[in-house]
């Protein structure tokens, strides 16, 4: 699982890091867990390090010669964190993995759930009470090796012991970035990218030991599982865990959260801080709620927009949110996560021609609004991580290309694939995102993507997937189904629009096809469209290959049905 | 205070881009039917108590049997006039 380029340098394993960590002061407190309703389970490292041991002589029963996955199915709380550290502590590698959603159709998670085991073989999986129900735990267990793990089946040790030892170059985690589905692939990243990566952005975040994250983001997702978990752990300030889906059933658990315990630094997608500022109504909560002593908002793993915080700093001015504490990273799991941060401050917004922008991909700095298109500063690069704009390395500052990384931060590969792991690479060893940005004055943008993703709510999406399970609802045409996203300022992320061809004729019959549509979607992705057009035969436009061009149909979209004429079809 | 239609109304101008000629009915389950997700269920309670000066919806009220579908909005709203 190494790739050829730079060499990582020998670096002690993160289990010895925390061991060691946590052996100068046992007592001291790793992190809270707040549950819905506000009930806290408090959590110190004496306390953590029994149940990690625990976990860990399970693990130890059927640990073979090669490590395995201990792929990490739980909600939120002590036992998610200690399964997937109890796997670390017995050389094993672990993955966290998407918990059911409540909205999704049982089989529907079943059957990805299924999918995701056969892609990624772990030899554990571990599987909460709430998360039972929707996995076929018989059908799991001995299934390929693997076996099940139930975390009330698990004690915690009496004697507690340090880590299995390991290479520092090995790999230590592997990351699924979202979701269940097979196509995610698993980014593996080593023991000293991960520990280097920590220091750098520690370095670039300037966090202080009276430091404190409160999240609410899902574990398996880059954000919440290095800034807000092991970035923490590593840095010996606590965490304060909240369950996603309490936080979206209640935004504002999060803002009480942070003046309760203190956080002095928050991760979050750009649709968040929109979220936030629209459904946290004024005279709910406590009115003497104060947040000014934030150190930093970090908004994060979609494209961030100034108007999204300006919204977020206008709504909670009054409880003590300032501008100055609002920053920017671009991250992505493939370098364990940040790229940049922008340093502590305003963020800045470059205002450029929009001609030069659009005709020629060249950056040139306007000093009035008039013809400007704004972008965000997401940062510098940390330190050690180059970034070039396409392949050209000698490619002048403000023009606009694919931006491609290199440094020791960078992951090993995706697990068990080295062909995406080969395509993900250019043949001079830069990573390439996919991301389309430029570098002005030292300073990363991010203009759009050359990749087709869809990044909705901070969750990934490959059009194909969309399509997919568009195309299987009965009443569309086969093949005849097109998905992409558009940006949306309003809600501060994109806008999910399906296109389906069909030869129902009546208006009726027509809307009624596009509530199956968003029906199906919803069940078998857990994901709400924004909009379900159902047109008729032929509308669709295919390119010269006879494949539907996602790009020429956007554009079609774009020009027939948007304003006036869009329910007209 | 609020209808049927009226309920309605609102959640094809938030969610279904103003669509006010969509099939939903009131017994569409909003959630499940790709109409919203929870996160706009919050939303939705926003833009009532916007709508009706003096409604106070608690946090805690907002949950999937109270905002499931427009009927059990109906009650839900019913029981607190």
């Amino acid at each position: 699982m190494t790739r050829q380029g730079t060499p990582i340098p020998a670096d002690p394993t993160l289990g010895e890091t925390l061991w060691r960590a946590w052996m100068e002061d046992p007592d001291g407190l790793v992190g809270v867990f707040v549950s819905g309703t506000g009930a806290e389970l408090r959590c110190d490292r004496r306390r953590l390090l029994a149940r990690v041991q625990g976990f860990a002589d399970r693990f130890a029963r059927e640990a073979e010669p090669e490590r395995g996955i201990a792929a990490i199915c739980c909600h939120t709380g002590l036992d998610q964190i200690a399964a997937f550290l109890g796997a670390l502590w017995a050389g094993q590698l672990p993955t966290f993995l998407a918990p059911p959603s409540p909205r999704m159709e049982p089989r529907k998670y079943r059957e990805s759930f299924a999918q995701m085991v056969t892609h990624i073989q772990p030899r554990w999986m571990v599987v909460d009470r709430l998360a039972l129900g929707a996995v076929d735990p018989a059908a799991l267990d001995g299934a390929a090796g693997c076996r099940l793990v139930r975390p009330e089946a698990v004690t915690d040790a009496t004697a507690i012991r340090p880590p299995a030892p390991q290479d520092g170059a090995a790999v230590a985690v592997v990351q699924h970035s979202s979701g269940t589905t097979g196509l995610q692939k698993g980014v593996a990243l080593s023991h000293g990218a991960i520990l280097l990566h920590n220091r750098r952005y520690a370095a670039a975040l300037d966090l202080q030991a009276d430091d404190r994250v409160v999240s609410w983001l899902p574990l398996y997702h880059d954000m919440g599982f290095i800034a807000c978990f092991l970035m923490p752990l590593l840095e010996r300030i606590p965490f304060v865990h909240l369950s996603p889906f309490d936080w979206a059933r209640r935004p504002a658990l999060l803002l009480e959260q942070m003046a309760r315990q203190g956080g002095t630094r928050c991760w979050l997608p750009n649709f968040a801080f929109v979220f936030m500022a629209e459904s946290i109504r004024e005279g709910h909560g406590s009115p003497d709620l104060s947040l000014s002593h934030v150190r930093s908002w970090i908004d994060c793993s979609e494209p961030v927009t100034a108007a999204a915080m300006d919204r977020f700093v206008a709504r909670f001015a009054p409880l003590g949110v300032t501008a100055a504490q609002c920053g920017a990273s671009y991250a992505m799991a493939e370098t364990v996560f940040a790229v940049t941060q922008t340093p502590p401050g305003a963020t800045r917004v470059l205002r450029v021609d929009e001609s030069a922008f659009r005709q020629q991909r060249r950056i040139v700095p306007l000093d009035h609004d008039a013809g400007a298109l704004g972008f965000v500063s997401n940062g510098p690069p940390l330190a050690g991580l180059e970034v070039r704009i396409g392949a050209a390395p000698e490619a002048a500052e403000g023009q606009v290309g694919e931006i491609q990384l290199r440094g020791a931060t960078c992951f090993s590969g995706y697990y068990r694939r080295p062909d995406l792991t080969a395509a993900a690479f250019t043949g001079d060893g830069w990573y390439r995102t996919g991301d389309l940005g430029f570098l002005w004055r030292g300073e990363v943008y991010v203009t759009g993507r050359s990749k087709e993703l869809l990044i909705i709510q901070g969750r990934n999406f490959h059009p194909a997937e969309i399509e997919a399970r568009v195309m299987e609802v009965d009443g569309v045409h086969p093949g005849r189904a097109v998905a992409f996203g558009l940006a949306d300022p309003a809600s501060g992320t994109e806008r999910l629009i399906l296109l389906a061809e069909s030869a129902l004729e009546t208006a009726g019959d027509r809307k009624r096809l596009a509530l199956k549509i968003r029906a199906h979607v919803a069940q078998n992705l857990d994901c709400t469209p924004a909009e379900v057009h159902v047109l008729p035969r032929q509308w669709l436009v295919k390119s010269t290959s006879g494949k539907l061009a996602r790009n020429d149909n956007r554009a079609k979209y774009l020009r027939e049905l948007t304003g006036a004429a869009r329910h007209a079809v | 205070m609020f209808d049927e239609t009226s309920l309605k109304n609102m959640i094809c101008d938030l969610f279904l881009d103003g669509d006010r000629e969509f099939p939903l009915g009131a017994d569409t389950a909003l959630l499940q039917e790709g109409i919203c997700d929870s996160m706009g269920l919050v939303r939705l309670a926003a833009a009532l108590e916007a709508a009706a000066p003096g409604l106070r919806i608690d946090d805690q009220d907002i949950t999937h049997d109270h905002f499931g579908s427009i009927r059990q909005m109906l009650a839900f709203l019913a029981g607190r006039a």
